[in-house]
């Protein structure tokens, strides 16, 4: 493993953070992060052969001297449930001049694993961890703001991250329960298995009694609640689906404070016609079919907190 | 295969992250002369198949902690 020299790492990107024999592992990474997802761009990266050879891995610690540096906060960090519109918006906010955008890096996922909830004195020790990442995924060039979309589940660390970024706005983006329990039958995200995190986390002490499609809807309202609980102290606003791509304008980009040319507003709705995960492919509508099962987990799991979402979100119950 | 050479060179580039960045900027094919002419400048026991093994090492690792 490299020694701890942080003037040595001008340049290199943290493209992973190891779990299991924790260490960061940097590259050189010179094409922006302009894939749907932070990995793709980092394995397209990490396929040159520099990069083979040269590849980095530092003790976390390195993290802790970079998180005790000044550095631009972040323009602004997007949550959400899943299937609701976060990519496109990430995907969106990643053409702005000067604005680099990452859609779920996975150093933020590698380092918040990494978390003991059972010693409340080691949250110390990831927040500055936590910022320090922010801080080596921050451009150098003085006119260029960071935005970062996390993992869904990230939002059940959401008073961590607060407590680390305090300084950044925040974004909840949801949709209407129904769409995404189909969306996740159809074709489930990690966020949705049993696996993926601690049940406990989510609240879940029955985890292994329950159906898959349980599972999933109760992880998906245990998100939806911890974005609303976090909503009564810190600074966030709720981004419904139905209302993209005109909220990336009239509230997100304000709330960032990111600016809007109007050559910029064209060719990012252009973007909101395609879709989002699929390079090349237009976007189209899942289609709407009924499926009573899902209906009645949406019924007790989800419209409650739905409902509070909208009602946050500025829009009639 | 030179693995002390190849430690060496490691140091090297990892030491100057100006010169890291200029042979990130090289295509493949030249990069693999740019890295023997430097382990020659600083006489560094470094052959093309030591640089040829270790990207292929690397790719491989990667790979599994990608698939992971």
């Amino acid at each position: 493993m490299d020694a701890l020299d942080r003037a040595s790492l001008r340049g290199w990107t943290p493209v992973r953070v190891a779990v299991r024999q924790p260490a960061v592992e940097w590259a050189v990474v010179d094409r922006p992060f302009t894939d749907p997802f932070f990995e793709q761009t980092a394995h397209v990266a990490m396929q040159h052969p520099f990069n083979q050879i040269f590849a980095r891995r530092t003790p976390l610690e390195i993290l802790d001297e970079l998180g005790a540096e000044h550095f631009r906060a972040p323009a602004g960090i997007i949550f959400h449930m899943s299937r609701c519109g976060s990519t496109l918006i990430t995907q969106m906010l990643a053409r702005l001049p000067n604005v680099v955008a990452l859609s779920e890096p996975q150093p933020f996922d590698g380092i918040l694993r990494l978390r003991d909830r059972r010693r409340a004195d080691a949250d110390e020790t990831l927040v500055r961890r936590l910022r320090g990442l922010m801080r080596a995924l921050t451009p150098d060039r003085a006119e260029s703001r960071l935005v970062v979309k996390l993992h869904a589940w990230h939002v059940l660390e959401l008073s961590l991250l607060a407590r680390a970024f305090p300084e950044t706005p925040m974004v909840f983006v949801f949709r209407e329960p129904r769409a995404v329990l189909r969306s996740q039958a159809r074709s489930p995200g990690a966020e949705v298995l049993a696996g993926t995190i601690d049940p406990a986390y989510a609240g879940i002490r029955d985890a292994a009694e329950l159906a898959r499609s349980d599972y999933g809807a109760r992880v998906l309202a245990a998100m939806c609640d911890a974005a609303l609980r976090h909503a009564a102290t810190g600074e966030m606003i709720f981004v419904d689906y139905e209302t993209l791509p005109d909220a990336v304008f009239t509230r997100v980009l304000p709330f960032f404070g990111l600016p809007l040319s109007g050559a910029d507003e064209s060719a990012l709705r252009e973007i909101a016609r395609n879709d989002a995960k699929r390079e090349g492919e237009r976007f189209r509508p899942d289609a709407a079919l009924a499926d009573p099962a899902l209906d009645a987990l949406a019924a007790r799991w989800l419209d409650p907190p739905y409902a509070a979402l909208r009602e946050r979100a500025g829009q009639p119950a | 295969m030179s693995s002390g050479g190849l430690a060496e060179l490691r140091r090297l580039v990892h030491a100057n992250s100006s010169l890291a960045l200029r042979l990130r900027r090289l295509p493949a094919d030249a990069l693999t002369a740019a890295l023997l002419r430097l382990a020659a400048e600083h006489e560094i026991d470094v052959d093309a198949g030591d640089l040829d093994a270790a990207a292929a090492a690397g790719g491989r690792d990667w790979a599994l902690r990608w698939t992971r």
